[in-house]
């Protein structure tokens, strides 16, 4: 189990150079310079050559990759083009958001997927089973944000339960600030459970009918006792699997959802970032989004290594 | 001790009912080795599964009777179905490798039909696995404190079978159905499980339903045998008359 896991990091730090690197060769490779971009085309030589020592795109590619690199770990990303201040001071705020917005949205998915799904396989043909097959279609193909308007108005205007566009800071009431991502948490989540339900209740059917589950039957066990004691586990790795790539989709959902909720997140500074041409600044968010999606991913991994004997090598 | 009486399974799950076993008769002793051979699709594990209680299934209609020391097991409820599975009939299956639980230690799937049971039987963890080992080592499982604690990818074939038939044996049932216990594993140790069985029964006197389409295995096993083909019974006798004399002419074509 620990070697797997140290497998796993170091695969997780190769992952992450190799993105890193492509990252920054991308924006490396777009044509123009971004200081003529910033002064203008009637600028002196002199202005400009100032101005790369100045950002340190004088430097050779190799030594400011490796400074973009170590940045993961030092959250020094250099200075923002456009505004002058540094880009850690820029971001902290909107990851933040954005992180408490998609761990958030998670861990609503685990919550309500997970029971639901046991519950459908378990009754399947009943009369839950009957409601929930066009109820998870119907949910699984509205876009989440049509799903997030339609709860600002069913909510948030009509029950009155957050205030539209009301954004609360972490800073200056965290209670107050978890209390309003739950409504676009809730947005991003609903299609994603939808699939999670379907998927889990599959997934039990299917093991239900392996031999194993024969074999336990043949011992005396019950439905109940088949369930717990030997479908689920072989049943949620699947779905597990599954949490984890949707990681990758909640933050790009999360944008979207951003806009709709008028929350300051990565999303608005992402789309300014990349017209303005303010590469430090895309630079860093998209190397935090890789890194939050890898993250999640090496958590499936272990969950998986701690169910399942089999990939624990 | 075991009557199965105009034992008929139908299928109705196409467009035409399919029948797949019919008109089937056949007592087990006290004591006795009934082996069923026949061909693929003849109906032996339908029928074998019909004995365990194993045919809860909506896509199956199922008529006629099977006596078990009084408890009718084609037509009781499922709770008292419940109670004879694993406690009065064990089971082993065809594939050891499947019919084991991939993320359970096998010490555990050994022990489970007696932790179904363990508040009534008043059973403690450490009773439960000094059981098991003394089992497992019956059976011909010499290092069985390892493979207590093996997931069933890590022992092999031999070894998984043999932890499945512990399995089947831990309530000390009257009856173990074995369904082409050693269809998948190789000669040798299709031999030494045969032995461990043969043993058993001389040892206990645990009645077995012994499937096989091998009639060397059969021979070497069974005190008597029930011949089958699509779904019918068409010869049924002691080991002795069937191979000496036999009378239906699918049976001659299956020895000779
Ligand atoms: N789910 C099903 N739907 C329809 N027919 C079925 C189904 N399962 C089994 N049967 C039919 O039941 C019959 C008996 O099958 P059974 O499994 O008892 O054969 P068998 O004698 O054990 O064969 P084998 O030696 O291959 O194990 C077969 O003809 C098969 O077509
Ligand atoms: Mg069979």
């Amino acid at each position: 189990m620990g070697k797997y896991i140290i497998k796993k990091l170091i695969l997780l730090i190769i992952t992450l150079l190799i993105t890193s690197f492509v990252i920054f060769l991308i924006f490396e490779l777009v044509p123009g310079d971004p200081a003529v971009d910033k002064l203008g085309t009637r600028a002196t030589p002199e202005a400009v050559e100032a101005l790369r020592v100045k950002w340190g795109l004088d430097k050779p590619f190799i030594l400011r990759y490796f400074q973009f690199v170590t940045s993961v770990f030092t959250l020094d990303f250099g200075v923002s083009y456009t505004y002058g201040i540094s880009v850690s001071n820029l971001l902290k705020e909107k990851m933040v958001i954005n992180l408490f917005l998609s761990v958030m949205s998670l861990m609503i998915v685990v919550v309500v997927s997970f029971p639901l799904g046991v519950y459908v396989a378990k009754h399947t043909g009943g009369l839950i089973d009957k409601i929930m097959i066009p109820l998870n279609q119907t949910a699984m193909s509205i876009p989440s944000f049509v799903l997030g308007l339609l709860i600002t108005f069913l909510f948030g205007m009509v029950f009155k339960l957050f205030r539209p566009g009301g954004y609360v800071s972490y800073k200056a009431d965290f209670g107050g600030f978890l209390y309003f991502l739950i409504f676009p948490a809730v947005a991003l989540a609903i299609p994603k459970i939808a699939m999670c339900i379907r998927l889990l209740r599959g997934n039990i059917l299917e093991e239900a009918d392996k031999d194993y589950s024969l074999t336990a039957y043949a011992r005396g066990n019950n439905t109940t006792g088949l369930l717990y004691r030997h479908v689920l586990k072989n049943a949620v790795m699947p779905t597990i699997t599954f949490i984890g790539m949707i990681a990758a989709d909640m933050i790009c959902s999360g944008i979207v959802i951003e806009q709709v909720f008028s929350i300051p997140g990565l999303g608005q500074m992402l789309i300014s970032s990349i017209s303005t041409r303010d590469f430090p600044v895309v630079e860093a968010e998209v190397l935090m989004i890789a890194l939050f999606i890898m993250v999640i991913s090496f958590i499936t991994d272990v969950i998986h290594a701690i169910l399942d004997p089999r990939v624990r090598i | 001790m075991l009557t199965v009486k105009d034992l008929k399974i139908e299928f109705f799950d196409h467009e035409l009912p399919e029948v797949a076993v019919k008109d089937v008769d056949f007592t087990i002793n006290d004591g006795e080795i009934l082996g069923i051979v026949g061909e693929s699709g003849s109906g032996k594990s339908m029928t074998a599964m019909a004995i365990a209680g194993l045919l809860n299934r909506k896509d199956l209609t199922k008529s006629g009777s099977i006596d078990l020391d009084g408890v009718d097991l084609l037509n009781s409820s499922r709770k008292e179905i419940r109670a004879i599975q694993g406690n009065e009939i064990g089971f082993v299956f065809q594939d050891p490798l499947n019919s084991m639980n991939p993320v359970l230690k096998v010490g555990p799937q050994v022990e489970e039909a007696m932790r179904i049971r363990k508040k009534s039987l008043g059973l403690s963890k450490e009773d439960m696995k000094a059981r098991a080992l003394e089992l497992m080592k019956s059976v011909g499982l010499e290092d069985a404190e390892r493979i207590y604690d093996s997931y069933p990818h890590q022992i092999s074939g031999g070894q998984r079978q043999r932890a499945m038939i512990a399995a089947a044996l831990v309530l000390k049932p009257k009856l173990l159905i074995c369904d082409e216990p050693t269809t998948a594993l190789d000669v040798t140790v299709q031999k030494k499980i045969i032995d461990v069985l043969k043993e058993l029964n001389r040892e206990t006197g645990t009645s077995i339903l012994f499937i096989s389409h091998d009639l060397s295995v059969i021979k070497a096993l069974c005190d008597k045998v029930v011949v089958m083909k699509d779904g019918l019974v068409v010869e049924e006798g002691s080991v002795k008359e069937i191979f000496e004399n036999p009378k239906n002419d699918y049976t001659r074509q299956l020895i000779f």
